[in-house]
């Protein structure tokens, strides 16, 4: 069952510089249990798609166009109270930080008691025994003890795994996971990463990945929207895409990351840089870097076209043809 | 042949005294004890002229204070640097000082590491001037012909740092670096800021680079994808001490100290379809206490009564060393 379906959403910014079409026109649909990557570079309008959907982003930004909706409910028209009923409840988001979003001055259980009963009328007690659960579903040892704690006390791998306990408290329909690893070490990232793909496994919660790390969601996503530039340039199931790239701009993304058994080979590199979003060229907003742009490109965007089963492209001349081969 | 740079058990603690109200309290019964950290622990590798030796771990486990000795910025509190046979230990020492000028070092975070009311100009020429390599009125054209060998236009001079992009901004750290015509460059995390697209961009650079000026680099970098491709040589450690040297065909194929095992086995990678993210158990200790014997062991599913009492010697064979009590006799 669908538990989220995002259509055309667009999210812009009007600032002094001009209108930022920091999301524009993106499309995607999430049933339960389901694993989403979303994949793109700094500035590619990622993690501002992720803040749409929770309905969080501030002025001068704005939602401007097309349609959030989750369970059948359209989150772009709802009001700021239902919407305040879901956030936390329902849907859940982890942020990159996890210093950001805990408040310091508060213990642990402090805040994980607010964020049960601000949805449930239930007893303070009650709300307690849900927090130690989730603390304990995380891999915190020790939950009842640690909720005693604040959080400069716990490591930064314990601190987003209370992040994370503290989304699953009201077990939400939905995460939207922003960058949750990033700041991370290797061991802890693959802790956490074990840990989120057996909750998504068990709960059946739908999960928005949002990272710039495809090898991160090469393991991890069952598919995979990749952005640029406020733009999905291409989705697809995960293995389909990372193995028979449709969008140039994903090939040279896959070129671009060392190791893999090239040692010591020239990278493919992506010539140029990430285009400024306030002055956006005509047509494609990636042709300026792409080796396989022509005159169409720079003159008009690319529609979506469909790519092989479940695979969709905005591109006038894929590396790939409509059946879904290279 | 001899190395280029050789460090002999190198050693950094750093100390929180105790202030004279705190020694007070103490002879009054108080609990209270100088912290101390090793944040580098007679740390021993090579590296030879013309090769890309990689540094890696996680944070805390002492790789950039390791960097930052061998540059100089920091006091070394045990051990011995010696770069082209000249001990370069006491960074103050005149021969230490002409030596140092060949190594220089490149930093994580460009827009931290230039100085932001300077133009480009003037922060690429400045030391360049100052040793002599160019004169003031010739420094322009230096300083273009530095800009053009790290791919930006010359007519970047003009700007100040906060009118560039991140990538541009690495590349005027690198030019900077290359100014005094170092022969050794110390890279600390220097692409991990940067994006997918762009970090490629500065990889083949440093490979271009390394080819046409003939230079040997300490690559510093928690990203092993990234070691594996650039370093000939890799130097894993683990809360202040190196746990394995290795060929980075050698390490990567066959890694033989469980640290290093585990962590190879974590990189998320692509091409090895839906994964079932495997962990070692438990966090990274901290560096103010570490666990005994081996800094390991709590982790290690390998681990013996030996390895909590014993520090592991570093053993070699064939150009391949481990400090772990598995090739040394058994745990």
């Amino acid at each position: 069952m669908t538990v989220l379906d995002v259509q055309g959403l667009q999210t812009h910014f009007f600032t002094d510089a001009g209108v930022v079409k920091a999301v524009d026109g993106v499309s995607f649909s999430l049933g339960e249990g389901e694993v989403l990557g979303l994949v793109g570079e700094s500035g590619s309008g990622k993690s501002v798609t992720g803040f749409s959907i929770l309905r969080l982003v501030d002025p001068p930004g704005r939602v401007v166009g097309g349609q959030i909706l989750f369970r059948g409910q359209d989150l772009a028209h709802l009001g700021e109270r239902e919407m305040r009923g879901l956030r936390g409840n329902r849907i859940a988001m982890i942020f990159q930080d996890p210093m950001m979003t805990l408040n310091p001055v508060l213990r642990i259980e402090t805040q994980m008691v607010e964020a049960v009963r601000a949805h449930e009328r239930v007893s303070p007690a009650a709300a307690r025994d849900r927090a130690i659960k989730a603390l304990a579903r995380v891999g915190i040892p020790s939950p009842a003890e640690r909720l005693e704690a604040y959080p400069h006390q716990f490591s930064g791998g314990m601190r987003q795994r209370v992040a994370i306990a503290i989304a699953l408290l009201n077990g939400p329909d939905l995460i939207v996971a922003d960058e949750p690893t990033t700041a991370l070490d290797v061991t802890i990232q693959s802790q956490i990463l074990a840990e989120v793909q057996e909750l998504a496994r068990e709960t059946g919660t739908a999960l928005i990945w949002i990272t710039h790390d495809l090898a991160v969601v090469a393991g991890l996503a069952d598919k995979i929207s990749v952005m640029y530039a406020g733009r999905i340039v291409e989705s697809g199931p995960t293995d389909a895409v990372l193995t028979a790239p449709g969008h140039p701009y994903t090939e040279g993304l896959l070129g671009s990351i060392p190791g893999h058994g090239r040692r010591g080979e020239r990278l493919t590199q992506i010539p140029g840089m990430a285009p400024n979003m306030a002055r956006l060229p005509e047509g494609c907003a990636f042709a300026p870097r792409c080796p396989r742009a022509s005159g169409t490109c720079r003159a008009d965007a690319p529609g979506i076209s469909d790519a092989g089963p479940g695979r969709s492209l905005r591109c006038h001349h894929p590396t790939l043809s409509a059946e879904g081969t290279a | 042949m001899s190395a280029m740079l050789e460090l002999k058990a190198v050693s950094r603690r750093f100390e929180k005294k105790l202030d004279r109200i705190e020694r007070l309290a103490r002879r009054l019964g108080a609990d209270l004890r100088e912290t101390r950290v090793n944040a580098v622990d007679a740390a021993s590798f090579t590296v030879d002229r013309g090769e890309v030796v990689g540094l890696v771990g996680e944070s805390g486990c002492g790789k950039s204070t390791l960097g930052r000795m061998v540059a100089g910025l920091l006091p070394v509190s045990g051990g011995e640097i010696r770069f082209e046979g000249t001990d370069i230990t006491d960074a103050a020492s005149g021969q230490a000082r002409e030596k140092r000028l060949r190594i220089q070092m490149i930093f994580q975070d460009p827009m931290s590491s230039l100085n932001p009311r300077l133009k480009v100009a003037d922060i690429v020429g400045e030391a360049a001037v100052y040793h002599g390599l160019t004169t003031r009125r010739e420094v322009a054209g230096y300083v273009d012909a530095l800009l053009e060998k790290v791919g930006l236009d010359p007519g970047f001079a003009q700007r100040y740092p906060h009118q560039m992009s991140g990538g541009q901004r690495q590349r005027i750290g690198i030019a900077r670096a290359l100014a005094v015509q170092p022969e050794f460059l110390i890279c600390d995390e220097s692409i991990a800021a940067l994006d997918v697209s762009i970090q490629a961009q500065v990889i083949n650079l440093f490979q271009d680079l390394r080819r046409d000026l003939d230079l040997t680099y300490l690559f510093i970098s928690h990203d092993l994808g990234v070691v594996e491709h650039i370093a000939d040589r890799v130097v894993v450690m683990y809360l202040g001490r190196i746990v394995e040297i290795a060929h980075t065909g050698a390490l990567f194929d066959g890694p033989r100290h469980p640290y290093t095992q585990a962590l190879l086995d974590q990189v998320p990678r692509l091409g090895a379809g839906r994964q079932a993210f495997r962990t070692v158990k438990g966090e990274i200790p901290s560096p103010l206490n570490p666990p005994p014997g081996c800094h390991f062991h709590p982790r290690c599913p390998m681990a013996g009564p030996r390895c909590r009492a014993e520090v592991p010697r570093m053993i070699t064979e064939g150009g391949h060393s481990t400090a772990c009590h598995l090739h040394d006799g058994g745990t």
